[in-house]
């Protein structure tokens, strides 16, 4: 005789402040050169992964705290996306107003606002391997720069924050299939670019 | 610059360079944390909510227990204005059938008469 016992669901723990703090501690370095890789803002990358920290906490705030993962990442690259798309309206309008107002030249421009302070003080002095290695950094985030942001985005995802396919499909909110052809396509153009400057991705 | 990468060295520069950010920028993003963290914590449920799923009554968490009780709520709102409009009715049936009486009964007032 069959007897089915009833059915309890076991109770998702939720996840308190400090596990949140946590995690967003855990992942606010990588988010926010995620968002610079993607908008080369800073102020706006910042922007970026501060609107993913509270929607994640306002909206799923009350998650368990293993679903934080594929909620932040989904929510950062949704605001990414956003941000893409508001820039587009944002040109649209200034291209079609500025069509329409006379051309002041250059005065506008200050170099203030476009200067990269590439030195960093906050870091102790190294020695000549790490120097290398700087260079090698950068090396490499120019050419993720170089990389069209799907490809990019599907790279960073499958390569530094270790999501297998699937997740990134969700993450980025694509099939797995094209996820693949991202990723393809990503590390064949890094390989021609590293290749350029005498590095050879395996 | 000769060298041979992979995606794991790769990997492994991109957490070198994310390890690297600067102080200001640090800290801006310590100071979203921690509004972040606010907000989670002024937007949890109310403590007899709390309590409730504390003590497995209910499962405020759950996307289908949610449903349910919104479903609920409604429910009960909808009763409420049904009740409502039953009880209007029939007080209203009833002045009416008060006054047929009267009628009936030439019992009917005379300010009945001034309209």
């Amino acid at each position: 005789m069959l007897v089915f016992a009833p059915f309890t669901p076991e109770p998702l723990k939720l996840s308190t402040p400090q596990q949140l703090s946590e995690f967003l501690a855990q992942v606010e370095r990588r988010a926010y050169k995620q968002a610079q890789f993607a908008v080369r803002d800073e102020h706006v990358a910042l922007d970026i992964v501060q609107d993913a920290m509270l929607k994640l906490a306002e909206r799923y705030g009350d998650h368990p705290v293993e679903e934080y993962p594929m909620l932040f990442q989904r929510i950062l690259q949704n605001t990414i996306r956003d941000h893409y798309r508001r820039q587009k309206v944002r040109s649209f309008w200034t291209t079609l107003m500025s069509s329409l107002t006379p051309q002041h030249g250059d005065e506008d421009f200050d170099p203030l606002d476009t200067l990269q302070d590439e030195d960093n003080d906050s870091q102790p002095a190294r020695p000549e391997e790490a120097m290398a290695q700087s260079q090698l950094v950068a090396v490499i985030e120019e050419a993720l720069n170089t990389l069209p942001a799907r490809q990019r985005e599907a790279f960073l995802l499958r390569y530094w924050e270790e999501l297998d396919t699937a997740e990134t499909a969700v993450a980025m909110g694509c099939s797995e299939g094209s996820v693949k052809t991202h990723c393809s396509r990503a590390t064949h153009a890094l390989s021609a670019i590293l290749r350029e400057k005498g590095i050879d991705l395996s | 610059m000769n060298r041979k990468l992979n995606t794991r060295e790769i990997k492994q520069l991109l957490d070198r360079s994310a390890a690297q950010i600067d102080k200001n920028t640090l800290e801006k993003l310590a100071s979203a944390r921690r509004t972040a963290v606010q907000y989670q914590q002024t937007t949890q449920q109310a403590p007899v909510l709390a309590w409730l799923t504390q003590h497995g009554l209910i499962h405020s968490h759950s996307t289908h227990n949610r449903k349910v009780w919104n479903f609920g709520i409604a429910a009960l709102l909808a009763l409420v204005l049904l009740g409502g409009g039953l009880y209007w009715q029939h007080a209203y049936e009833h002045d009416h059938s008060d006054i047929d009486i009267a009628i009936l009964t030439d019992d009917l007032p005379v300010d009945m008469y001034v309209d």
